[in-house]
């Protein structure tokens, strides 16, 4: 069981995030959502430990991640926000990279980049440099990196970002066949259709602090609202879109 | 669009284009562009100053020195040299990138309004950079030309102008050269082989450079014979072209000088047309391919090669996080255009050594000479071997791609010693193991087969124990951590690099030939130095309580040091 405890994260008199709490359970994907600049990704970045936060602290099976930081990042799969990959790579070599980095044998590494390759469609461009890549194929890359060495926890920010129609809705349907397998699944993505379709329990994130927490028929009923779109628009953005879309077209129509 | 309008863009991307030559990898991306641009000037002019002050107690005393060739020689040459080397670095923001083409092609800009201000720029970077890599001179050497009876402000315009046109010609000449070299691969290769060739040329021009440099001194001593026995060989040499002109504008009636000076006009007009030419085309060419890029297939290394490599990689190097490191600082030194070029740096310095420790040994000893075991002979191969392993040392200081560098800390594993054995066997794979085939191979045809592999193991053992020293107490993987430059001053940097350079080439070479008169005493040596390289292995494998975490940022020294007394 993945844990956040209370966590705070503060850059100087900035706070980015501040006393954030909440549980992943095992078999279970929580979303986890939130405006531009609510602090999504600082908090992910601490629950990967890269980040090393202010106050509070990430737990797994109990024990304070940072305790034995290296074990527990044996056990983590992480797709980031942003693709940042080794571009003069191919991406057979970065999967080779990431394989033999995670101590994977290296018979069982080379069939399973082969296999997750030719699945994502990518196996035409194995050989090829990642800086000839597309944003989608560079997520394919990052999404098999996370998954090599089978994970028990997984990562997910922004997962879908740039994949094809088809690519999302495989990627979706691996994630709840992977929490079927009692893997630890934290995702958080804009798209409200995958959190809604994968996730059992959702936290909303505003200005750094959690505002909603549970089940989406929980959110849904606890708001009074049709849809997680609604239930999220209401939480952080309340009446304001009508009013900014319509400033917007007030800016865009000036001369 | 307006002719104002146009105009206003045109100068905002003149700008712009102008402030990407100073957008460098190696150059932190929070740079100020206006310090950058006053330390890149400064840094460039700064040969243009020393060299004309380390020259002054000879030239206050000799007017006479203080006008001969041979010294404005040295100016055009370092001229050439300081553009050369400048303009390869440059060499990818000569062309539109595909960032400014992603940027500008949406937006309602002309094509020829685009051209024409990347073309301005590269006017400017021209101008700017050719008088400022020579202004020293040009301010110095002139009134040292005409001290004493030479006086009078006529005069000494004269001169200035005379240097001026022949150290600023030479650095506009070297420059379009490159522009034109550029120019020309374009229009000649599809954009894939344009990409492969370019690096290769950028290599193999900064070798040429660098060879030059050490070969000088030689040409300037033989330069006045070449010029008294037919001129052949003065005409060959292109910075005497442009000292043909700063004579001939001085008044010279020499008929050599003439015919140089009109070798020069008509290079620099050459070079400017052939520039202009190759550019407009390849321009187009250019752009329209990045624009097309598609998405390269690539293709598989060829089965057999594969293979034999992937056998010899995994039966050298068990274990996984070894290899990782190992592929992984091998594939960033081969495609990395920038450690690439710095590597080559370090190598053109070393065979240009080498090359001139041989020349001056085969000229010394005539062609009756038979190889023996010299110290100069001996220490051929360890000048290379330092260069080759302190260059990769160097590099692996310089992060690749640093954003990139998240995979290494979420993957990071206890075993340490693991990824800092990757970071050696990939010195020792590709320096050490290569160096020491060449010696067995090469000296065997000099010396005896015995002697050669003797020398080939000691060049060996003393590389193991330069790649122990240069990896002692390293706590970062190659290329992964930021890098803070200027952490050691760089006057004690070189005096530590020159005092381990004479000692690892010469006092070593010396030992050797010493050892080599007895088969006692060379058994002793070899012993020494396994022993010596055992104990550091045994040293940085012992089992050790704590390890500290691997670093992937190194943090700049604090503006102020408190002595932490309030602890």
């Amino acid at each position: 069981m993945l844990e956040i405890r209370n966590v705070t994260k503060s850059y100087g008199r900035l706070t980015a995030v501040n006393n954030v709490s909440f549980t992943v359970r095992p078999h279970e994907v929580c979303g986890y959502l939130g405006p531009n600049g609510s602090g999504k990704s600082t908090t992910i970045k601490m629950i990967t430990g890269m980040l090393e936060p202010t106050a509070g602290r990430v737990l797994y099976n109990g024990q304070d991640i940072r305790e034995d930081l290296i074990a527990y990042k044996s056990l983590l799969g992480y797709v980031p926000e942003e693709p940042h990959l080794y571009s003069y790579l191919t991406g057979w070599e970065y999967l080779q990279l990431v394989g033999e980095l995670r101590c994977l044998a290296s018979d069982a590494l080379e069939r399973k980049i082969d296999r997750l390759l030719r699945l994502f469609s990518l196996d035409d461009y194995k050989y090829a440099p990642i800086s000839s890549y597309s944003k989608g194929m560079k997520q394919k890359i990052l999404i098999s990196a996370a998954l090599l060495h089978n994970p028990e926890i997984l990562i997910l920010d922004e997962p879908i970002s740039g994949l094809d129609i088809t690519a999302g809705l495989v990627f979706r349907e691996l994630v709840a066949r992977l929490a079927g397998e009692g893997k630890t699944i934290l995702c958080s993505s804009h798209e409200l259709s995958l959190v809604e379709n994968v996730c059992s329990e959702v936290v909303i994130l505003h200005r750094g602090r959690v505002v909603a927490r549970g089940s989406i028929e929980q959110l849904r009923q606890l708001r009074n609202q049709p849809s997680l779109e609604a239930v999220f628009s209401d939480l952080v953005a309340s009446d304001k879109i009508e009013s900014v879309a319509r400033q917007m077209l007030e800016v865009v129509m000036e001369t | 669009m307006t002719f104002q309008a146009e105009k206003e863009q045109f100068v905002r991307m003149a700008r712009n284009f102008f402030a990407r030559f100073f957008e460098n990898d190696l150059l932190s991306p929070q740079a100020d562009f206006h310090a950058t641009l006053s330390q890149a000037l400064g840094l460039l002019a700064s040969p243009g100053l020393f060299i004309p002050l380390l020259l002054l107690p000879l030239l206050m005393m000799d007017a006479e020195a203080a006008r001969s060739w041979n010294i404005k020689l040295i100016f055009v040459f370092f001229s050439m040299l300081v553009m050369g080397v400048l303009s390869i670095l440059e060499w990818d923001a000569l062309m539109l990138d595909s960032r400014d083409q992603t940027i500008l092609m949406p937006l309602p800009v002309r094509p020829r309004t685009m051209f024409a201000a990347k073309f301005a720029a590269l006017a400017v970077f021209l101008v700017i950079f050719s008088v400022d890599v020579n202004a020293g001179s040009i301010l110095m050497l002139p009134p040292l030309e005409t001290q004493g009876n030479m006086g009078g402000l006529a005069n000494l315009a004269r001169f200035t102008v005379a240097h001026a046109a022949g150290t600023i010609g030479a650095s506009a000449f070297t420059f379009l050269v490159i522009v034109s070299l550029e120019g020309i691969l374009i229009n000649t290769f599809q954009p894939k082989w344009f990409r492969r060739i370019s690096t290769g040329t950028q290599v193999i021009a900064v070798l040429g450079m660098l060879a030059a440099l050490f070969f000088f001194p030689a040409i300037v001593e033989e330069m006045p014979r070449w010029k008294s026995e037919g001129a052949s060989m003065a005409r060959l040499f292109p910075p005497m072209w442009f000292v043909g002109v700063s004579e001939v504008l001085q008044g010279t009636a020499d008929p050599l000088f003439r015919s140089l000076a009109r070798m020069g006009l008509y290079g620099l007009a050459a070079a400017s047309a052939c520039s202009v030419a190759t550019y407009a085309v390849a321009y187009g060419r250019y752009t329209r391919a990045s624009l097309e890029g598609a998405v390269d297939a690539g293709k598989e290394k060829s089965r057999g090669g594969g293979v034999v490599r992937e056998a010899l990689i995994q039966g050298l190097l068990r274990n996984p996080l070894e290899r990782a490191i190992f592929r992984f600082s091998l594939r960033t030194m081969l495609r990395s255009p920038k450690h690439r070029l710095i590597l080559a740096a370090y190598t053109g310095t070393g065979l240009a050594l080498v090359l001139e420790e041989s020349v001056a040994l085969a000229l010394q000893k005539g062609l009756e000479w038979k190889p023996a075991q010299e110290v100069a002979m001996l220490s051929l191969p360890l000048v290379i071997s330092f260069f080759l392993l302190s260059g990769m040392r160097f590099i692996f200081n310089i992060p690749s791609e640093l954003s990139a560098n998240w995979i290494f800390q979420v993957t990071e594993r206890r075993e340490h010693a693991n990824y800092l054995a990757g970071a050696r066997a990939s010195m020792v794979l590709l320096v050490v193991a290569p160096v020491a085939a060449a010696v067995a191979v090469v000296f065997s045809f000099l010396f005896d087969p015995g002697t050669a592999l003797v020398h080939a193991a000691y060049c060996s053992l003393l590389s193991l124990l330069l790649v122990e020293g240069l990896l002692w107490r390293l706590d970062k993987l190659p290329f992964t951590c930021s890098y803070v430059p200027g952490r050691i001053p760089v006057v004690m940097l070189l005096s530590a690099y020159l005092v381990a350079f004479l000692f690892y080439t010469h006092v070593m070479a010396y030992l050797e030939r010493e050892m080599l008169q007895s088969g006692l005493a060379t058994g002793i040596s070899l012993g020494v130095l396994f022993s010596a390289w055992c104990g550091l292995r045994a040293y940085r494998r012992r089992p050790r309580v704590k390890t500290e975490g691997l670093v992937f940022q190194q943090e700049p020294e604090p503006v102020v040091c408190t002595l932490n007394l309030g602890n």
